[in-house]
């Protein structure tokens, strides 16, 4: 390759590399912790989940059919039932919904009962907008941050498509990268942690780059996909082959069509049909159920099915009287290459398709991910302060780092705070009155750690104070947990609390021995030591 | 290193390569699915699944090519065909 198109790919990733990195370590970062957000950590979060049940199937009936007599008529077009797999839901929702509303609302809306899981006690109940009711569901720590992962918060279609751009400069970083490294062999295994801070972030940024360099292609690609899919991608596709409308493009690839209603009663079986989806897939865990025309001939349920030997989700298709009828994808049957890789983009950017080990590695390497533009940014940063003619003042150089630290770091310590939060919340605060809290925790905490940057002169003190914060914070969950949880280290009710709390504080030491190493006087002696 | 020497035309490279680029990608996918000997959903879905490889073949060709001029032209070109593809496309939907 010529030396000029080098130089200038090199450029071009700097470029990207600088006017992302902020917002892509921000992403990346919560990325990172949202592969854990469902289930584990919304297990961890919500006591409704935390003992291992299982509903009877009888019981599920039972209740469907039981509510199912007290909704008026037009509710019963549709009735999904949520599991508590903590997946999406915390309780066992009944959704009982009128496509065409009612004599009170003129749109889409429904009345919905949510049981505690253990006892199947009614807990909730709702009646209006279906929108409002998916919008303001109780959410808890680690779903927010998954939120917040997928838009920012700053709502759609303006979060997705900064996302969705994010993902595609990922992918230019990504390719850039590995064309102005060419010596990749040579480079994976070149890490010299005590050449210097400098060396050492090279060879990090380097390292971290190509050994994650697939991982990195398969999100970029794939949070491009889900970023721009439906508020780019999926109108451009339609406007020709329909006119612009995207409702009906869907409609004609829905998975679930309208059953035509014979009004002949005929109980659904959906005891049988939970059972048999249970025996047929043993591994998987059912997500949901979509009965539609209930107790009616011509009856059709759709389970909803995630893990076991598929690696994306699944849709089982049952009749009323409870024969099995096919599996397909999520997205229906429709033929083609295409919608194969659509179908495993979705476990690819999550890491949800071979159990907790796959899991930890999303981790590892969204961390990776994360850390790459940071690292970046700091050897673009130091490079302008070296030399005869340093472009970058060492006033400016440090403004710079207080500036990535109250930003990136702010937005760690923010999400370190969240889980002390969350135990306080569950103790104190009942069900979807959670929701309040997480927005004005978040923000503030990050708000507030940018503002202090802007005063606090040291910026190296001001890393320490960053890492001892996060330390703080997550060791403190544990002891939180201890004295407030119903399920804890202590009692050992739930093997995932206590191994959750145990890992807070594992994480929580790791921050602390972070702080001690990067004493100042620790910093001089490496210097000097490098020297 | 010196951005001046190592870029012609810097500004409209980078208008090229945020603006256009992506300009170019969104209607290729509508043009894409009038011309793709395929079944409906496979002309619809394939191009939807390669807008982030063509945004980023374009992106970075903005940016390398020896004259600034070269990827204007290829990007407008692409626009119009595809573009004009679209407009025959829905004219006969309507027709």
């Amino acid at each position: 390759m010529k030396s000029i198109t080098l130089k200038k790919l090199f450029l071009l990733h700097s470029w990207v590399g600088v006017v992302t990195a902020v917002l892509l370590f921000i992403v990346a970062f919560t990325g990172a912790l949202a592969v854990l957000a469902r289930p584990e950590l919304k297990i961890w979060a919500n006591q409704s989940l935390q003992q291992t049940q299982h509903i009877p199937n009888s019981e599920i009936s039972t209740l469907v059919n039981t509510y199912h007599a007290q909704v008026p008529k037009e509710f019963g077009e549709n009735i999904h039932v949520f599991m508590p797999t903590g997946h999406n839901f915390h309780l066992l929702a009944l959704v009982f919904e009128s496509h065409h509303g009612d004599e009170n609302y003129q749109q889409e809306v429904l009345r919905a009962f949510e049981f505690d899981p253990a006892s199947l006690a009614l807990v909730n109940t709702y009646y209006g907008p279906s929108k409002q009711y998916y919008a303001n569901r109780k959410t808890d720590a680690a779903s927010y941050i998954g939120e917040f992962h997928a838009d920012l918060h700053l709502g759609r279609p303006i979060g997705l498509i900064l996302t969705g751009f994010l993902g595609l400069t990922l992918l230019v970083s990504t390719v850039t990268g590995l064309f102005i490294h060419r010596k990749l062999i040579k480079e994976l295994f070149t890490f010299r942690w005590h050449k210097g801070f400098d060396v050492t972030i090279s060879d990090g940024h380097k390292v971290m780059g190509i050994w994650g360099s697939i991982f990195n292609i398969v999100i970029g690609f794939s949070g491009a996909f889900l970023g721009l899919a439906t508020v780019i991608l999926l109108p451009a596709a339609a406007f020709v082959s329909f006119g612009g409308d995207q409702d009906k493009l869907i409609e004609t690839f829905t998975a679930i069509p309208e059953p035509i209603i014979s009004y002949v009663n005929q109980p659904t079986n959906i005891t049988a049909i939970l059972s048999d989806a249970q025996q047929r897939y043993p591994h998987a865990v059912i997500l949901d159920a979509t009965v539609m025309a209930h107790n009616d001939a011509n009856a059709q349920v759709y389970l909803r099915l995630l893990g076991g030997e598929a690696v994306a989700s699944q849709l089982l298709h049952y009749n009323g009287q409870g024969e099995y009828i096919t599996s397909m994808s999520s997205f229906g049957h429709i033929a083609g290459v295409s919608i194969k890789i659509i179908e495993i983009l979705f476990p690819l950017h999550f890491g949800n398709f071979a159990g907790l080990f796959v899991k930890l590695l999303w981790v590892m390497l969204g961390l990776a991910c994360a850390l790459m533009p940071l690292s970046g940014m700091m050897m673009w940063l130091a490079k302008r302060t070296r030399g005869s003619t340093p472009t970058l003042s060492a006033d400016a150089y440090a403004r710079w780092n207080r500036f990535i630290i109250g930003s990136c770091g702010g937005l760690v310590l923010a999400c370190c705070v969240l889980f002390p939060v969350q135990v306080l919340l569950n103790y104190a605060v009942a069900g979807a009155e959670h929701n309040a809290y997480f927005g004005p925790v978040f923000f503030y905490a990050w708000l507030v750690w940018l503002v202090i940057a802007a005063f606090w002169q040291n910026y190296k003190n001001y890393f320490r104070a960053t890492l001892l914060l996060c330390a703080l914070f997550l060791i403190s969950v544990l002891p939180f947990n201890s004295v407030l949880g119903v399920n804890n280290v202590i009692n050992a009710n739930s093997t995932l609390v206590a191994f959750t709390d145990i890992s807070f504080l594992i994480v929580g030491l790791a921050f602390l021995w972070g702080y001690l190493k990067t004493k100042p006087d620790a910093i001089a002696l490496a210097e000097v030591k490098a020297a | 290193m010196n951005n001046k020497k190592t870029f012609s035309a810097t500004k409209r490279r980078h208008l090229m390569a945020c603006l256009l680029a992506l300009v170019t990608a969104t209607v290729m996918i509508t043009g894409m699915t009038t011309y793709l000997p395929l079944q409906m959903s496979e002309q619809i879905l394939l191009p939807i699944l390669l807008f982030p490889i063509i945004w980023v073949g374009l992106f970075i060709y903005a940016y390398i090519s020896e004259k600034a001029s070269q990827p204007f032209l290829v990007m407008i070109t692409l626009c119009l065909v595809h573009g004009i593809l679209s407009y025959f496309a829905l004219m006969q939907g309507q027709g």
